[in-house]
């Protein structure tokens, strides 16, 4: 029976205790990090606060009008965990202590995405566009895909670092994404081209199959008329008259018996609605 | 639509020609009449009854008319101080509600919308907008206050504005408006034409497949309806333009008419032709429509990608075949750069700083305790424990290390941060310590008491009472009658005996305030 009194032996035997891992973890098994920790360093992960020039190291690897793809390395992130991790060390005993419980620490915080769960992705991939395009559109969509095609829904970031500078990080791995004008951007107009491209009111029989109204039709753009070139006025009315010409013609806004339905403002606004731009970056195999 | 590879979100837009409203804006009058009378064609004189009353109420059907409540305005297109490829754009109006266009008309044959966008740009010029009154409106003096004396219009005399603007129920001459005096000539080019007329305004109703994400998961009504007045101009490239909408209530004998647009003969009272025509702007906005380089579009092809989109690193401008240079070259290739680096002897060197963002996939290397890996493994201590050192060519690698020391000061940046992760640490110690001490309990006196059964032995407070109560009960007759005086108060916590809690001493980091170390708590 070891003696209560004696300081020195018992010391030797604590020490002995918690360099003893085994027993140091059930000692500490039922010590969970509160919320408040794991919510900051969630953020952390996410590299909420990290300087800007941590991240971007050289400007050169950022010019302006550009977009750059790049993997998250999670090494260089579990390195930063550690060192916020790492405060309050005094001693052997909470260094002891301090592998055990970073490691809890890591394993309690994960990664919220835009889905809201928290989840501890293996592979987080991004982008940075740097680009007026990105101050000029600040609701601008994002999509990503991944190899085989599917979406990638788990967004872990996306903010204007900068009113230029767009930061986007997503669980997985991007094989290619679109930038899409938002979508309220449904808009009246004609072709850049200057011309107006019909659409299908109703889908004739001799319609290719699948046509659903409201599809683009394979038939010569109806060009639009100004009142005079110089004020680039729309003769609206005759741009209308030869939008319902074209139509009849063409069986596109006809009843099943083949007479010809109304041509009112409804089925004018349908084929004047032009549709949002969207562009598609297809990341190159060197990632 | 653009490539439309992916689907776009599913939804149904339904496009309606128009909302007529039950009731146009107006006085209206109801008139309720009951007759009561006897069936009987010859009744006696006592039972004749031929009497009839009638109840009228008046009632007004009220709109807008003078000004438009912003509530009512869903958006607007192009949006407002925006740039764009606007050059092939017509402006438009959503309106929440779905009649508004139609409450009142233009007084043509088609009984048209009220309603117009009229656009304009730099070289029209912009017409200016003017405050002014429902009065001025019109040419004749009117009160510009309540009670007050008539005074002068500030219709311009060689203007003309509205045909009839006899006030309806509640609508007073002092009531403010805005207004824009737009000269005849560039009136009659741009107003839209009679014959327009019937296509610039339609209604839409909007069912999306989530509604969720339009924010009415509170409501049944899964469609959406508004309406829509779409202008009749586009604008001239690179010009920043300005939308106004404007109300045509009445005008239809001031508009251009036929499929040449005709110009009305547009009068002053005296006979003679008018210079301007005043309009009230129900609202107005503008934006710039830019060269079509400057378009989501264009900007987006011409962000700089050769080689296919590159990649996370800098591009290596003049590369040389030097032992050197390619070693620089592949540094770079790998996302590094090269950065001064001041080393804590203070000499200076050139390290390989690296971010989180690598232009490929970095394994994991196993040089922090990473999440279920081997408990012995003790963490970084300092930041130069993570600092990798190249031996071939002297250079250092400090992207962990900077990344530790980084992580490091953020943390004790953020107060809250710090304090909390401070005492749950401190917790976890005292969880060890009593742990420790149920154990040395367990073995030193454990049997003696005995606390076999392993859920006692598990509990530190069990064996905690059991010492005790051995100390109150078996060895009290051993123990000293009166405790010598203590000055420390009992603090009522059970912690164990200070010598066996470790030595805490403040770190040299800033103590967070509020929390005091007291030494052997």
């Amino acid at each position: 029976m070891p003696r209560l009194s004696q300081k020195k032996s018992k010391h030797t035997h604590y020490l002995q205790f918690i360099s003893d891992p085994a027993r140091l973890a059930k000692a500490l098994a039922d010590t969970e990090p509160t919320e408040q920790l794991t919510a900051w360093l969630n953020r952390l992960k996410r590299l909420y606060g990290v300087p800007f020039n941590y991240l971007v190291p050289n400007e050169k690897m950022l010019p302006n009008e550009s977009i750059r793809f790049f993997q998250v390395d999670f090494n260089w992130i579990d390195a930063l965990l550690e060192g916020a991790c790492s405060i309050g060390h005094a001693n052997e005993t909470e260094a002891r202590h301090a592998a055990l419980l970073t490691a809890k620490l890591h394993a309690a915080c994960g990664m919220t995405g835009a889905t809201g769960n928290i989840s501890a992705p293996t592979q987080v991939t991004g982008f940075l566009l740097r680009s007026q395009v990105v101050s000029g559109w600040p609701k601008l969509e994002v999509v990503a895909y991944g190899q085989d095609g599917t979406e990638l829904t788990n967004v872990l970031r996306m903010e204007h670092i900068s009113p230029s500078l767009l930061l986007y990080l997503v669980e997985g791995k991007i094989d290619h994404l679109l930038l899409r004008e938002p979508a309220v951007g449904l808009h009246f107009g004609i072709d850049i081209n200057g011309e107006k491209n019909l659409r299908y009111v109703t889908v004739p029989a001799d319609a290719p199959a699948g046509t659903k109204p409201g599809d683009q039709m394979a038939v010569e753009p109806v060009p639009p008329t100004f009142r005079d070139k110089g004020n680039r006025t729309l003769k609206l009315n005759q741009l209308a008259a030869n939008t319902a010409t074209t139509l009849y013609a063409n069986q596109a806004n006809n009843a099943p018996d083949g007479s010809k339905l109304p041509f009112t403002s409804a089925e004018f606004a349908l084929e004047m609605v032009e549709g949002t731009q969207e562009v598609e970056f297809q990341s190159n195999g060197s990632q | 639509m653009g490539n439309a590879n992916p689907p776009l979100e599913k939804g149904k837009i339904t496009f309606i020609n128009n909302h007529q409203p039950p009731l146009l804006d107006g006085e209206y009058v109801i008139t309720v009449e009951q007759k009561l009378q006897n069936k009987n064609a010859a009744p006696s004189p006592a039972a004749a009854i031929n009497e009839a009353y009638t109840n009228t109420k008046r009632f007004q059907v009220r709109g807008e008319r003078f000004s438009i409540d912003s509530t009512e305005i869903e958006s607007v297109f192009p949006p407002s101080n925006s740039q764009g490829e606007y050059e092939n754009v017509l402006p438009h109006i959503v309106f929440s509600r779905k009649t508004l266009p139609w409450e009142r008309t233009a007084h043509d044959q088609a009984d048209s919308s009220w309603l117009a966008l009229l656009l304009f740009d730099e070289n029209d010029p912009i017409p200016e907008i003017q405050n002014i009154m429902v009065g001025d409106l019109q040419r004749s003096p009117f009160p510009h206050e309540e009670g007050g004396a008539n005074q002068d219009s500030t219709l311009p005399g060689t203007a003309v504005s509205y045909l009839d603007i006899s006030l309806e129920y509640s609508e007073l001459m002092y009531d403010p408006c805005m207004a824009i005096d737009i000269p005849v000539s560039l009136f009659n080019n741009i107003v839209p034409g009679l014959v327009d007329l019937p296509w610039l305004t339609h209604a839409r109703s909007v069912t999306p497949e989530q509604p969720a994400r339009m924010g009415m998961a509170e409501t049944d009504d899964i469609s959406v309806e508004s309406a829509v007045v779409v202008g009749n101009r586009l604008p001239e490239p690179n010009t920043k333009c300005t939308v106004h909408l404007v109300s045509l209530e009445n005008m239809a004998p001031y508009l251009p008419s036929g499929d040449d647009y005709t110009p009305a003969d547009i009068k002053l009272a005296d006979g003679s032709a008018a210079e301007m025509v005043r309009l009230v702007s129900l609202k107005s906005w503008s934006y710039t429509s830019v060269d079509p380089k400057e378009t989501f579009t264009g900007l987006l092809m011409d962000l700089d990608k050769e080689d296919g989109l590159r990649v996370f690193a800098i591009n290596n401008p003049n590369p040389s075949d030097t032992e050197a240079d390619s070693y620089v070259a592949n540094g770079l290739k790998m996302g590094y750069t090269a950065m001064n680096h001041h080393t804590r002897q203070g000499c200076k060197t050139v390290s390989w700083y690296r971010g989180p963002f690598v232009p490929f996939e970095v394994p994991p290397t196993i040089f922090v305790p990473v999440p279920n890996g081997d408990p012995t493994d003790m963490p970084i201590q300092t930041a130069d424990e993570a600092v990798r050192y190249n031996p071939e060519t002297g250079m250092m690698d400090i992207s962990y290390a900077s990344a530790w020391q980084i992580g490091r000061l953020l943390a004790l940046q953020d107060k809250g941060f710090s304090v909390a992760l401070y005492n749950w640490k401190r917790s976890c110690t005292l969880a060890t310590v009593m742990e420790f001490e149920r154990q040395l309990l367990e073995q030193g006196v454990g049997e003696t008491l005995g606390l076999t059964a392993k859920a006692h032995r598990d509990d530190p407070l069990v064996m905690h009472h059991a010492v005790a109560k051995f100390i109150k009960t078996r060895l009290k007759p051993y123990l000293i009658k009166e405790p010598p005086e203590d000055n420390d108060p009992p603090t009522g916590r059970q912690s164990p005996p200070a010598e066996m809690m470790p030595d805490i001493t403040p770190t040299a980091f800033n103590t967070p305030q509020g929390n005091t170390f007291r030494e052997g708590d």
